[in-house]
């Protein structure tokens, strides 16, 4: 990796040409953010990412309340967010008209199913989850906007 | 090393789970199963130390009984336990060694796995003092049961009467027997409850209705 490409921060990024930008998300990890997971699938989120080299946790928060200023002090890519049911998503829907790009990847508390949301906002069922294909579904989804 | 078994139906949890804990220098996870039945022959055959068991997971309580029926010296964790009074209650009396709620975090998961290989368990002093209070009914119960069998139906009567407050001239009264037969009863009752005045009976039986729950009430009711 080319440490000046590396070097730049998101905020400068954006004022590059389309051309570089797309090299710049190539080789920069995917930045996920996770919020409102409970304990011990917070854990294990935390441990699945951690194994993928190209993916990086950037911050986690329990409340989604002040997720406006997590989402702009951390730049993520992608929100995993560990949701009771629709509503707790329903619920924050303007978000998705703050931030168009934003992609969520919904995981029910019980940790049976997963749903993505995107395109303000478009929802998606993922059904059961596997840890090990994890990784793969973020960056299958975070590609979408590449 | 600590033998791990994880029990869940959701794929997350036993995957993701097997993975992390898997990390841990002291826990060796043996093996994994997505139903009661995989998890009765997982545990028979692999032998773990610890059985991690999701709450969340369809037929956990029969799971968690038939678990503590088959392997006896087999230690079960219920994971996800909603931590309220009724839940963990329902679990340390369907035999579950220790709990984590659902909120717990990995570090309390492993501190708790750590606890349980060494005899203790965590939780909070809310939860301890529920505990508490349900060994203190359960002895009383236990008291009440036996002290109740050594009692007559008539002294039963009699001691719900004494209970209501009424004298012995009243009971007398009400049972249409005499005064001296109602204090030969009531000096039975004394002896067999090992207790010094009517008073005392009295709290007893109170006692015994308020520890023992409404339907413990109507087998006193006299009719």
């Amino acid at each position: 990796m080319d440490p000046k490409i590396h070097c730049l921060g998101r905020l400068e990024a954006s004022r590059l040409h389309p051309r570089y930008r797309r090299v710049l998300r190539a080789v920069e990890r995917i930045r996920v953010l996770l919020v409102g997971l409970p304990g011990v699938l917070l854990g294990i989120v935390r441990g699945v990412i951690e194994d993928a080299p190209d993916i990086v946790v950037v911050g986690e928060v329990q409340d989604p309340r002040d997720l406006d200023d997590d989402l702009a002090r951390t730049g993520a890519d992608l929100v995993i967010w560990g949701a009771r049911g629709d509503e707790d998503v329903h619920r924050h829907a303007s978000l998705f008209d703050r931030h168009p790009h934003l992609t969520v990847l919904a995981v029910m508390h019980d940790g049976r199913d997963g749903f993505l949301w995107q395109l303000r906002p478009h929802r998606k069922v993922l059904g059961e989850l596997a840890p090990r294909q994890l990784p793969a579904a973020i960056r299958r989804v975070v590609v979408v906007w590449d | 090393m600590m033998r791990v078994a994880i029990i869940t139906d959701i794929r997350l949890y036993r995957e993701g789970l097997a993975d992390v804990l898997g990390r841990h220098p002291e826990i060796d996870v043996v093996g994994t199963a997505a139903d009661g039945n995989v998890a009765l022959d997982c545990v028979g055959r692999l032998r773990p130390d610890v059985a991690l068991l999701d709450m969340a997971m369809l037929g956990s309580t029969v799971t968690m009984r038939a678990l503590a029926a088959v392997e006896p010296e087999l230690k079960v964790v219920a994971l996800g336990v909603p931590e309220v009074e009724p839940h963990i209650l329902a679990c340390a009396e369907a035999g579950v060694t220790a709990y984590v709620p659902r909120e717990g975090s990995l570090d309390d998961l492993v501190a708790t796995l750590k606890g349980v290989a060494v005899g203790e368990m965590r939780c909070s002093p809310r939860i301890a003092a529920s505990l508490f209070r349900r060994v203190a009914t359960l002895a009383l119960e236990r008291h009440a049961e036996r002290a109740t069998g050594r009692l007559t139906v008539r002294e039963t009567e009699i001691l719900k009467l004494v209970d209501e407050g009424l004298t012995n001239k009243e009971i007398a009264r009400r049972l249409y027997i005499e005064l001296p037969t109602v204090k030969n009863h009531m000096h039975n009752i004394l002896e067999k409850l090992q207790l010094r005045s009517r008073r005392e009976a009295a709290a007893w039986m109170r006692r015994c209705a308020e520890g023992t729950g409404s339907d413990r009430r109507d087998r006193w009711r006299v009719s």
